[in-house]
């Protein structure tokens, strides 16, 4: 079955395919009934998403004093969990633009996935600022547009409004990027399909694709263009993120190394969620020959890599606080670091820089259930590095007398799960739904570094 | 309706097709399309398509999206909404760079796409015409019209099993293909029920001046009950109660005085001013309290000529001779609370307070002695 391969590239789909095998491996869980499995896990996430909507209904009523937010602290598990969302968001982009800009193959594989899951992490994250907002009705203020207000403007200088054209921006190019690649798959996934309800909606998405070279010629023009400003786009997302706090004058936050601190972190944590899912979509939906632990090792070093940045990162503030001889700065590392609030510093080192070093050994990049429990800790890590960056920024502030501290209220709590629930159903509903793997990608690799076929006629 | 004739190979392996598509074009045949589940790259070169110039298209929407953010962001802080953040200057164009990006990259992305699929004739729900289903699957499919210097079949379908093609057939297809009823009924559902809401639009009146429904009311609407609505919980049922007998509201201290000339004259004789006479903010305040309400007859300096007297109000006398320049401060009071002739009573529009700074002011202009400096 596995066939002599090139002596110098290996394959990028494990066993030697057709393309007709392709279609049918990827639509099998589509086309079957739903597995217990499926049904448990999106009750469980569908419960969360419930118990999310509860208390956002809850604090919309009532308030935002029901979080646990003080005169010191303005700003915690709210932002926390927008940037740690966001933060995620980035590697489907990531993915899908950057590794095709560099020709990396292999990402046809999970390019798909992890676009949807950049999707529906930005959703995850838009929750956090609209609450935030605390009249979340009027959020469309933050849109300038002729209005009977003055017309009141927003003010282009403010880093929350670029915010707001980022988040935006990246949504729609994400969402307009997975439709894009989606097309033909929608179009092979229509014509499997028998006549009937299932056939008529894939037709009227797919937008009468027929896989005419004309428009495949175009296609893969779009296709191009489309990386071309989505890579930019997913550094100025998070750089953008990044100077809603270094634009202010506060001492740990103030740092001209938060763009690429925050950027390299987002891919960090974005990578490592991708793992965290694929390693369990690919098992349950038997994927293995198609995302296999080749494409786990590669993306384990890119994580490794990224957590060098990031603790480079962590050790560059420390440095420049010593250096700049300022001593706010200088406090608030020390505070960061050795505070009442240093059990949230050492999850975050432990998490990002100690643990990833593992990553140096080829048998743990290879072995998936390692790589899995690894990843859940840089998810946890990476969530800490921003609640670090928040709040022990925020809590022990120039006047010791407005010195505080900061405890979520379960209504906090109950919206990071709710925010989860989210990300998880919609995550299942896709994998149920949509084919998980970029057929026509793929297709076009599955004879990667295999000899040529044996002539048919 | 003229059908044509479509000549369809099929083949397994991408290296088959395009040396069937390369040859049949040596032939001089013209290859009406090629249908495949991925892009085959070399198709573009045996088919003789020339590259998208959608890049084009694409840098000229990023740049429109540049250049209009950049616009709309100079003008609003430039021209229009001037604020001052930090005294840092109005128009501070390297905060403008993050969002005319956005935008660019916005414009560049939605716009691109919507091309690509009006140039691609793609659209939602339409019909695909798809020659074999096998073509979005596993197998290429190379269409050459059995029309021109192709007109006979044979030669062509030879060339397909030559190639290695694994099935070759005919197909008659329909340009364009008729609509069903079903579709037909769609339509004339939609042009109807459009032409229908812009028709109701224009016939059904709306009432200008009731307003609209408040889609988030946000506290305008008030949680006590209004004063003039029903209250099932008060005497006599309303919200509204009359004030205790033999009582007064505080800071109204009532005047025992009828609006005749008689009384006006009494109070000349029995009312004090309650301010000293150099109170210097009150005569502040009465000099703008003047100005506001006065000032329109009386005229700026109290002789009877304001603005509205050269528009056909009867000027009031003056107010700095005649009877007026000797009347005793509780007779203005009286008028000014009362009115007399044409001058109506300014109790409603002026409290206690603003009508003895405004006769402060007036006595000042009157330079009396005691009155305002």
């Amino acid at each position: 079955m596995t066939s002599p391969v090139s002596a110098l590239r290996k394959p990028l789909v494990d066993a030697d395919k057709t393309l007709e095998q392709v279609t049918a491996d990827v639509c099998r869980p589509m086309e079957r009934k739903p597995t217990a499995l499926w049904w448990g896990a999106l009750a469980a996430s569908a419960s969360l998403l419930l118990l999310g909507a509860i208390a956002v209904a809850y604090q919309v009523k009532t308030g935002i004093g029901t979080w646990g937010l003080n005169r010191t602290v303005g700003w915690a598990f709210d932002i926390t969990n927008f940037v740690f969302w966001i933060g995620i968001g980035h590697a489907g982009t990531l993915i899908s633009a950057i590794l095709f800009l560099f020709r990396q193959r292999w990402r046809t594989a999970v390019n798909r996935s992890a676009e949807a899951m950049t999707l529906f992490a930005v959703m995850a994250a838009g929750i956090f600022p609209v609450i935030h907002m605390g009249r979340p009705w009027l959020f469309y203020w933050i849109m300038p547009y002729p209005n009977t207000r003055g017309p009141l403007w927003v003010n282009f200088r403010s880093p929350l409004v670029w915010d707001f054209f980022a988040i935006s921006t990246y949504f729609t190019i994400s969402a307009v990027f997975w439709y894009v690649g989606l097309i033909p798959d929608l179009a092979t996934i229509r014509d499997r399909a028998k006549p009937g309800l299932r056939q008529r909606i894939f037709s009227f998405f797919s937008l009468g694709w027929n896989g005419s070279a004309r428009a495949w010629s175009r296609y893969e023009k779009v296709y191009l263009l489309l990386a071309g400003l989505a890579t930019p786009l997913v550094v100025s997302v998070h750089t953008i993120v990044s100077t809603d706090f270094a634009t202010s004058v506060l001492p740990g936050w103030h740092a001209t190394i938060f763009p690429p601190y925050f950027v390299a972190g987002a891919i960090f944590s974005g990578m490592s969620m991708v793992l965290t899912l694929m390693i369990i979509a690919r098992k349950v939906m038997n994927l293995e020959d198609y995302i296999t632990t080749r494409h786990f090792e590669t993306m384990a070093k890119i994580i490794l890599a990224m957590s060098g940045i990031v603790a480079m990162a962590y050790g560059a503030e420390f440095f420049i606080a010593l250096y700049s001889g300022n001593p706010y700065e200088h406090f608030v590392f020390v505070n960061r670091a050795l505070g009442p609030m240093a059990w949230a510093y050492w999850i975050m080192v432990t998490c990002n820089v100690l643990i990833p070093q593992l990553l140096w050994f080829g048998s743990v990049r290879r072995s998936v259930p390692v790589l899995f429990v690894l990843t859940l800790f840089i998810n946890v890590g990476m969530w800490f590095e921003r609640f670090v960056i928040i709040v022990t920024s925020l809590y022990r502030d120039f006047l010791p007398s407005s010195w505080s501290q900061y405890a979520p209220t379960w209504i906090e709590l109950a919206t990071f799960a709710g925010s989860f629930g989210l990300f998880l159903t919609a995550f299942l509903l896709f994998c149920r739904f949509m084919p998980v793997i970029a057929m026509a990608e793929v297709k076009g690799i599955v004879r990667y570094a295999r000899p040529p076929q044996e002539g048919r006629a | 309706m003229t059908g044509r004739r479509l000549l369809l190979g099929q083949f397994t392996r991408e290296e088959d097709l395009l040396a069937a598509t390369a040859h049949a074009r040596r032939k001089g045949w013209t290859v009406a399309d090629v249908h495949s589940p991925y892009p085959v790259h070399g198709l573009d070169e045996a088919m003789g398509i020339r590259p998208s110039r959608l890049g084009i298209a694409c840098f000229l929407f990023g740049l429109t999206g540049f250049v209009l953010a950049s616009l709309l962001q100079g003008w609003t802080h430039g021209v229009d909404w001037r604020i001052n953040v930090g005294g840092r200057p109005f128009n501070a164009w390297p905060a403008y760079l993050p969002v005319s990006f956005e935008v660019m990259v916005l414009l560049a992305g939605t716009l691109t796409v919507l091309v690509f699929l009006v140039v691609s004739r793609l659209y939602p729900g339409k019909d695909a015409r798809v020659l074999d289903t096998k073509a979005t699957d596993g197998r290429f499919l190379l269409v050459i019209e059995a029309a021109g210097n192709a007109s006979d079949p044979a030669p062509v379908l030879d060339l397909y099993r030559a190639h290695g093609a694994v099935e070759v057939g005919e197909r008659q297809v329909y340009d364009p293909v008729p609509a069903t009823p079903w579709h037909r009924m769609l339509r004339w559902a939609l042009g109807a029920g459009l032409v229908l809401a812009v028709a109701l639009n224009l016939v059904l009146s709306r009432d200008p001046g009731k307003p609209n429904d408040p889609f988030m009311p946000d506290m305008v609407d008030p949680v006590s009950y209004p004063s003039d609505s029903p209250n099932p919980d008060l005497p006599g049922g309303t919200t509204y109660q009359p004030p205790q007998e033999g009582t007064i509201p505080r800071g109204r201290l009532p005047l025992h005085y009828a609006s005749t000339p008689e009384d006006a004259e009494r109070a000349g004789r029995e009312l004090q001013s309650p301010f000293r006479s150099d109170d210097l903010a009150v005569a502040q305040r009465g000099a703008l309290v003047f100005s506001r309400s006065c000032a329109v007859c009386h005229g700026g300096d109290g002789r009877g000529n304001g603005p509205v007297t050269r528009r056909g109000v009867p000027p009031p006398p003056s107010l700095v001779d005649g009877k007026s320049a000797s009347m005793p401060e509780g007779q203005l009071f009286h008028i000014l609370t009362y009115g007399q002739g044409n001058m109506a009573a300014y109790a409603a529009e002026l409290d206690v307070g603003d009508r003895w700074a405004v006769i402060r002011h007036v006595t000042g202009l009157q330079n009396r002695p005691g009155g305002a400096p």
